[in-house]
Formats: structure tokens, sequence, C-alpha cells
């Protein structure tokens, strides 16, 4: 019996070649879809699940708050870690510490060659004893148990060492401290929210801070790591944070702090807290990747069941001689289904050639590539398999039912298709299918639209031009002044300045108190002179900060003092006594007007600070973020300048590659002994975007396919209904209709279709679309053009597919036609 | 034995709330080894009554009877294991299954009745030679003439060796001389023990036939017995 299936199966899908066709590539391209996001959504979800103690280990993070302002950081200070597995040693077992000075790139040379690296970690020696990374070469029990010894990747050791065996080599951090290699980590392609090249001895720091930093319970620089005994203490340790905090934070903060423990599994999906580790995904998008999947799935699946259908019908006359010879229904059903299934076995083969073709491009959120340990998964195949035959097997219910059903008595009446009417259920299917790829599209317009509405809102400063060089953590930042200078010689450069943070991507917070409320952790910009002026950021009160060694430029030429905006007299101490802040600030500190802040007094660790200027607002992060009180503070010229991290320069947009040429010559000149990079702080800005980006490509691309197996389907499904009317276009052509006459009558119903699904999609995609632009604080507008292109688009793309039936009917001569009667 | 045997049975369409008498009260015996003929004028219910006594309707009201049981009752299940049993079809445009060779064709009831191959092989054999189509056996139905579609057709509703052989229009687009092959081939059958049950529009045709029932307007007009076959 099952012979007899496959050998009709096979022979109906070469007799109807083009329904074939498009009946398997349909389920293919659906099958091969839903199994790319389900690769993505695989991806997403084993972040950090191949470490052992997987459930067991948490990270600490701190909250601090101060009436809504403050910071919700991934790290934590330097004693938490140890303190935390003494007080708590009968429920923590271990812990560790990573640590990177919160420095974009460390500089890290061999021989003669510097490098900055951005993966650089220091980290405790239980390292490896909490996370699962093996290694290549090396003993992982001592690897890092010695100071200055550092664990390298297989992709650096290649870098700095060719094909020498890098165990044993030297390479000297911060241009001073000498690191030993003893050991290689062995390739790993298994997700990890820890990305690194370089895990140097935690011991190693003894010889670079000093021993009091390691004390403090202030600055919280250290990505911290328990692994509980058992992962039911969980609650119990939480319970005891607050006394922990009160213990042992300072007293000036200790009231605002809150420490947490996040379990390692949540934090690349469920963390989005200020200084993650590494960029992480979102679970938001893993749960619309599974709709996705499904939906991508049901179209496909829908175009299967309605492409069997409408060929079924043509199979109409086997029916019933099947019937009239025996067949039950029964086996009939049987038959069908099996046919169902062999086609989407078929498709399957397709389906796993546009999987292993598309697999290469894969990009998760963040950015990264889809692993290859996720990739090689055999989940992924028996996902592919399963789904497939489910599929067929689902979708061929449907028409095996309604075949069965044929009335076999209509095989005496010569035709068997005129009996057949069209099932209004089918209808009903390609208006869902319809609603889904017009929802696809419109949720793909207003993702592009919020993308490119986020990488272009006016932030309140400029980010176009901008250059920004690291200098964080190497010896370069004392050579700010100079590389300025020298900087300033070249007419492709502006305005020089440098900062703590990179503009726009986020902050550091410190300590301030007001005339009017207790001291506070604020969002704080530590930067130097012309900061407003390079990143032309405007003030509504006060004045900007003054450069003292700029004095002379502010008397005239008869000696007097002529800057009108300067309202206070102490500028030559800006860096010790100003701060700017912004409007936000003033109202948050209680201020009734801008000018009722100036020179109030704001006290930070340096002293008794006055506010000399306020901004107007700007996004000190992505807009991601509400806008929120900040302040602006000079970095003094001793210990803080060392915290300035970047160097930004305004260029001059019709000079770009002279001022990267100048760049790259004063950094040849004043700084022979670090490497130079540099970005544009624009790209750097739009990469905060990565996830929207990924999703409106990842949504371009499925609305794309969804589209197209939609239409595919209606291609199909168009041949059928014109080919059932061709008697009714022979006599209206011989009656004298016209062929746009005969084009509109034959496409007026399947138009209809694709109008009702286009009513159905549009108030379910306004009131999802508002759902997802509502996770975001500055949004656009969802206005009546979203539609209008998404329906115009539909429209067009859906009579073109039929069009190739309708005309072709159409085009026919009156004499043709009347011959078709 | 009654093979067939119908008690007052009506068939009534209904459409659009019109209701259409196809059969009104018919009343019909066939024995076992008979060769009747139906006729009667287009839309007399010729089609109706046989899809009745074939198993493949039912009734609005009356009772078929098939080999002395009652089939008001049976199921879609028990009546079409009936009609793999115990009846053959001969349709008028031949219903080959053109995705399926003249072998497959032949062996398909065969396989509806879960028959081994090797027996299947050899019941496809006889009923190839008989009908003499073994030289095309390969071939699919579009490659055939219609008086070889005929053969095959009534190659596959003999195979399984059916109590009662229906034919449709046997000849009826057949030209003649292919037409009085199809009509002695039935002939044989029935004179080897099959029971025919034949709707024609012939009268040459009809003649074939023990009897000839008349069919007029839903009811049996005359049933004679056919004096030139006696």
């Amino acid at each position: 019996m099952f012979r007899s299936y496959l050998l009709i199966t096979a022979r109906n899908l070469l007799k109807h070649k083009l329904y074939s066709l498009i009946n398997i590539l349909g389920l293919a391209m659906g099958i091969a879809a839903s199994t790319v996001l389900f690769l993505l959504i695989k991806h997403e979800t084993s972040y950090d699940h191949f470490h052992p103690f997987k459930d067991r280990i948490f990270r600490i993070t701190e909250l601090i708050d101060h009436n809504g302002v403050g910071e919700h950081s991934a790290s934590v200070p330097f004693p938490t870690a140890l303190t935390l597995q003494k007080d708590y040693a009968k429920w923590v077992e271990k812990s560790v510490r990573l640590f990177n000075y919160q420095m974009p790139s460390l500089s890290i040379s061999y021989q003669n060659k510097t490098y900055n690296e951005s993966r650089f970690f220091f980290a405790d020696s239980t390292f490896l004893d909490v996370f699962a990374f093996e290694l290549s070469q090396g003993d992982p029990q001592t690897a890092l148990m010695e100071p200055h010894a550092v664990i390298i990747s297989e992709s650096i050791a290649y870098k700095y060492f060719g094909k020498e065996n890098p165990l044993g080599k030297k390479i000297i951090f911060w241009n001073r401290i000498p690191l030993l290699i003893t050991g290689v980590f062995a390739k790993s392609t298994r997700p990890t929210h820890l990305q690194f090249d370089f895990i140097a001895s935690f011991s190693t720091l003894r010889s670079a801070i000093p021993p009091e930093v390691f004390k403090r319970w202030v600055w919280n620089p250290c990505w911290t790591y328990i692994v509980l005994k058992d992962k039911s203490f969980a609650g119990e340790l939480t319970a005891q944070l607050p006394t922990f905090v009160q213990k042992y934070f300072d007293e000036k903060m200790k009231d605002n702090v809150a420490l947490s423990l996040q379990p390692l599994q949540d934090i690349h999906l469920k963390s989005n807290l200020d200084y993650e580790i590494s960029p992480n995904g979102d679970i938001k998008y893993v749960y619309i990747f599974g709709v996705t999947a499904v939906l991508i799935l049901l179209i496909a699946s829908i175009n299967f069941m309605n492409l069997s259908n409408a060929r079924a019908l043509l199979r109409a006359k086997e029916v019933v001689v099947r019937k009239a010879i025996g067949a039950d229904k029964e086996e009939l059903i049987k038959q069908f289904l099996a046919e169902s299934v062999l086609m989407s076995a078929i498709a399957l083969v397709f389906a796993f050639i546009d999987v292993e073709l598309a697999a290469p491009y894969l990009n998760d959120l963040s950015g990264s590539p889809v692993s290859e340990y996720i990739k090689n998964d055999w989940n992924i195949v028996k996902y592919i398999l399963i789904t497939g035959l489910l599929i067929g097997f689902i979708s061929g219910i449907y028409p095996a039912f309604y075949l069965a059903s044929f009335d076999p008595t209509q095989i005496y009446r010569g035709n068997v298709l005129t009996g057949i009417t069209e099932p209004r259920f089918r209808s009903v299917l390609v208006v869902i299918q319809f609603v889904i790829a017009i929802l696809m599209l419109i949720s793909t317009f207003v993702s592009v639209k919020q993308l490119n509405y986020m990488q272009n809102a006016k932030l309140g400063f400029d980010k176009d031009y901008i250059l920004v060089v690291p200098i964080g953590g190497s010896s370069s930042v004392l050579l700010f002044d100079e590389i300025k200078r020298q900087l300033l010689l070249s007419n492709a450069i502006i305005s020089v300045t440098s900062t703590e943070e990179v503009l726009g991507n986020n902050y550091q917070t410190h300590e301030y108190k007001s005339a009017n409320s207790k001291s506070a952790y604020y969002p704080t910009i530590t930067v130097a002179h012309d900061f407003l002026q390079t990143f032309n950021i405007e003030l509504v009160a006060g004045r900007d900060f003054i450069d003292k060694r700029k004095i002379t430029q502010v008397y005239d030429e008869e000696g007097n003092y002529n800057n009108e905006a300067d309202l206070f007299q102490y500028f030559e101490e800006d860096e010790e006594n100003a701060v700017i802040i912004n409007e936000s600030m003033v109202k948050h500190l209680g201020y009734t007007s801008v000018q009722e802040a100036i020179a109030q007094n704001f006290s930070s660790e340096k002293g008794t600070e006055k506010i000399i200027g306020v901004v107007k607002d700007f996004h000190i992060t992505s807009l991601h973020n509400p806008l929120q009180p900040f302040v602006i503070d000079l970095a003094d010229r001793n210990a803080q300048r060392l915290h300035l991290k970047y160097i930004a320069i305004k260029i001059d947009k019709n000079h770009t590659d002279k001022a990267i040429l100048a760049l790259q010559e004063v950094w040849k000149k004043l700084n022979t002994r670090h490497a130079l990079d540099y970005f544009f702080l624009e790209e750097k800005l739009n990469r905060l975007y990565m996830k929207e980006q990924q999703w409106s490509q990842i949504s371009f691309q499925f609305a794309i396919v969804a589209i197209f197996i939609a239409c595919m389907g209606f291609f199909g499904l168009a041949s059928f209904i014109v080919e059932k009317q061709r008697k009714d276009v022979g006599i209206r052509r011989a009656i004298g209709a016209t062929t746009f006459e005969i084009v509109f009558f034959l496409s007026q119903k399947l138009m209809r279709l694709v109008i009702i699904s286009i009513l159905v999609a549009a108030p379910i995609s306004f009131i999802l679309m508002r759902i997802w632009l509502s996770s975001f604080p500055y949004h656009i507008q969802l206005t009546p053009d979203i539609f209008t292109y998404s329906a115009s688009i539909i429209l067009i793309i859906t009579f073109l597919t039929i069009s190739f039936h309708t005309f072709k009917i159409a085009l026919q001569t009156p004499v043709e036609a009347i011959k078709s009667l | 034995m009654k093979i067939i045997k119908t008690v007052n049975v009506e068939k009534i369409y209904t459409s659009f709330d019109v209701d259409t008498v196809a059969l009104n009260k018919v009343n019909l015996e066939v024995e076992q080894g008979e060769f009747v003929s139906i006729m009667g004028p287009s839309g007399c219910g010729k089609s109706t009554l046989l899809n009745l006594i074939s198993l493949m309707d039912l009734p609005t009201r009356g009772e078929v009877f098939f080999m002395e049981q009652s089939t008001s009752k049976m199921t879609d299940k028990k009546r079409a294991e009936f009609r793999r049993k115990y009846i053959g079809f001969v349709f008028q445009n031949f219903n080959l299954i053109e995705e399926l060779s003249v072998y497959e064709n032949i062996e398909l009831p065969l396989v509806y009745l879960h028959l081994p191959p090797s027996e299947r092989a050899q019941r496809v054999k006889t009923a190839m030679e008989r009908l003499d189509v073994a030289h095309k056996q390969k071939f699919f139905p579009m490659q055939l003439s219609g008086g070889h579609q005929q053969r095959v057709a009534v190659a596959r509703a003999i195979v399984a060796s059916p109590m009662v052989l229906f034919a449709d229009e046997p000849t009826g687009n057949l030209d003649s001389k292919h037409g009085q092959e199809v009509m002695e081939i039935l002939s044989e059958l029935n004179e080897a023990g099959t029971t025919i049950v034949m709707v024609t529009h012939s009268a040459a045709n009809a003649e074939y036939a023990n009897r000839i029932i008349q069919l007029f307007d839903g009811q049996i007009a005359t049933g004679k017995v056919n004096q030139y076959s006696l």
C-alpha cells in the first residue's frame, strides 16, 4: 500500500511540477526560516549553560538610588566577594572577581609591539573553579595562583606568538607590569556573557593598586560572582544583604545602596545594568523570535494546506474512482496524509540546505555570530525533522478529510470538478496568511523607523565628526595637554576635550551634596576643558568652564576683562570649584529656575564647589533610558585627571582624512609607547541600538520570507481559481468583455481577500506595535503612512502575483475563449 | 439468490428549497447471474438508481437490499467493503487513474483488498490476458485508445472477481467496433456467472441483457424479459 502511495505521490508531483515546486519550496522556506529563528532562540537562551554550577552561580549587583537618581551597577566594590564568603561561609562556597579598571582597553606589549586589548581582565585564582573554561595548555589548578600570571586565548596566542609555544613567554601590562603566560584557553564556541582574551591573576594587582583601595566600599569596579552551596540559599542570602550593606558600606551611602543576587543564567537575557561586562541580549526579542517562528510556520503550513487542497481538487476524479472501487474514507485519508508527509519530507531536504546556507551569516542580537556549538546541536536536526513531518501531517489533515469526503456519485456526472464548491475555510486561511504577512511587514516598517529615529534623534549634543581616542589606563592620559595643543595646530581639527566615559554611551556616578539635600551619588561626566564647545552643548544659564591658561583671551586690547558671561571671579580654580549641571538636575535639586541654581554650593569630595552653569538637557546614555539629572565636572589637574579615559576631537567635516592623519602624526610623535586606537562617536553610539538594528534586519528578512511564502500560495491558488473561471471568461469574452474587464473580474475575488486581510491586520498591528514602542521612553508615532505603505506593497505584490494567471486567460482571443467553453 | 432488491426506493434532491424527485417508489429485483439493462431518457433517474444499488448513495426513503442484506444502516466503511469485495464498475468515460499504469490500475482493487503481492500479480496477469491488454501493462491511460482504456477498465472491474458488475454506458465513448467488443466481453462475463447491471441509451447494447428495465420520470415504466437473450 505504501509503495502505491509513494508511486502516486511521485507521479503527481511530476505531473504538476509548478504546484509541486511552489508547495515544497514554500514549506521548505517556512521550516528553514523557523529553524533559523529557533537557532537564534537556542543561542540566546544557551548563554552560560555549560558551567557545572550554573544553577548555583550568582552575580552580585549594586543599586545606588537617591530619589530615583544613581546607578544600577553590574559590578560591586573590591571587598564584597571575600567578605560575603567569610560572613556567610555556610551558604557561599566560593567566589571570583573580574576587574579591568573599567577601561575600554588596556595596553599590552610584547617585544617591540604594543596593542590595546579590550578583552583583558584580572580574575581571582578561583576563576577556573567557578567557570568551566577549559585550557588547551597549562595547568588549570595553578595557572592563576601566582601574581604576574596570565592565561590567554588561542587567538591571542597566535596574534602575539604565531606558531611558537606561548607558555612561559612574558608580555608587559601597561608598559611596566610583566605577566607570565601560564595557560591557553581552549577554543570554545559555547555562548557565554564572559568575553575575554586575557585572564591575569588578581594578585598581580597588588603591585599596581595601593592596598587601601582593595578595602574601599565605594568604588565598585569588580564583576563579582559567588557559588552557593545550594541554590536554595539564594533567598536566605538575599535577605541578609541589607544587613551586610549596613555593616560594611560607607556611612554616607549605605542608606542608598542595595545589593542583590542575579542568577548567572539571567545575565544575558534579563540584565541591562550599568557597566555590563559585555553587551547582552533581551528576553523580549526571544519571545518575539518565538512568535515569529510560529507565525512563519503557520503561514507555510496554511500555504501547504491550501495548495494541497487546490491540487487535490484536480485529483477529485481519482478520489471518486478509488471510492467506487472500494476505498473507504479511512484509506483515502491515510493515502493523502502519507502524501502530505512525503512531500514535507522532500521539503525537509530543501530546508536543511537553506539552513546550511544561512547558518554562516547568522548573528545574534548583540551582533555576535551564532555559535558553532549551537549550530551543530543535534536538537536542531531533531527540531527540523519533527517540525517538518508534523507540519506535513497537520497540514495534510484538512485536505485529506476534504478530499476523502467527495461524493462518489459525482463519478457519473462527467466532470467531477463541476460539483465541487470553493470551501470558505480556504478563504479564511488565505486571510490568516496575509494578516500575518502584513503584520510582519508593518512590524518591519515600525522597527526600521524606530531604529532610524533613535540613531538620528537630536541628543542635545553633536555626535557627528567627533573622533574618540581611548587613553585611559595608560600613560597617554598624562600627555593629554600636549596632544591637544598639537592637534589644534591642524586646521582640520576644530576642538579637543577629554571625558571619563564616551558621551552618550555611559557615565559614572560621583558623590555630591547640594545646599538643600543630603549627599548622594549623581550621574557625572568628568571632562576636560572645551567640553561644551567640542560637543556643541547649549548653555542655558551661567557660563562654561574657563581654562586659566587662556585667561588672556578674555581681556581686550585695553586690558579690561570683558567676558560678561563670567559670573565668578574664581575661574582660575574652575577645576577645583566649579560644576555645570543640566536642567533636570536643577529640578531635582528643587531650584525654581536655572538662574536660581547658579552660584549655589555643590560639594564634592574635592571640597565646596559652585554651580557655574546650567546646560540644556541632553542624553548621556542611549534613548532606552529617559533623561536624567547629571553633573558635568571638570577634572582637576591631579588625581581626577587620571580618570579621563577618552580624548574627543571635533573635526572639520570636509577634512576627515586630514584630521585622522594629523591625529596619527601627533600620536606617533608624542606617544610611541602606546598603540593608537580611535573611533567615530556616531558609530559607537549607533551600536547602542544593536539589538534594534539586528531585530529590524531579522524582521525585514522574515517579512520578505512571509510575504514570499504567502504569495507563492496565492499564486497557486490563483491558478486554480482562474482555471475554474475559464468557462465564465469564455462567455464574457464572447459577449464583448475587454481584457481589463476580464482581469478585474478574475482578480476581484482574490483581491477582496487581500483587502480583508489588510483591514484585519491594521488594528492588530497597531495594538502590537504600540505595546512594543511603549518599551522605549522615546519612540516614533504610529502614523497612517506606515499602514498605507504596507497595504500598498501587499496590494501591488499580490496583484502582480495573480496577474500572471489573470492576464494569461484574459489575453486569449475571443475564438480561443469560446473554444474553451 | 436475489443479489439486489429495492423496496419502494425514493431519492429526492433538495436544492434551493426545491425538491426534485429523482426516483419514486422503485421496486427492483436482480437475481444472481442475471444481465439487466436499465434504459430510459436523460434525467429519468438511471444513474441515481445505479448509485443506490451499487451502494454509492443512500435512498431518501425505502430500502435497498444487497445480497439479501439491508444496506440502510450500513456504515460508510461497510458499504466500501461491500463495493471492494462484491462489486465491479465500468464507466462511460473509463475513469482510469491517469497517474497509474495499466497494471497498477488493474491492481488497485486488489490493493484495497489487502491481498499479498504474489496473489495480486497472478490475478492481474489473468485479468490482463482475459482482456488482451497484457502487452500494454506498462502504458499509462493517456497512451491508450478508447477501446483499450475500456478494456483496462473492465479488467480492473473484474480482477477481484466481483459478484456484480455495474456498467454505466460502457460503450458511450467508443466507436461501434470497440463498443461491440466491450459488449461481447460483458456478455462472456455474464455467461461465466457474473451478474451485470448496465445503464445504456443504446437499444442494441440493451439487447445483450436478459432483462430490460425502462425508467421514466423516476419510476419503472416496464420491465420485460429480453426474449432474444433467452
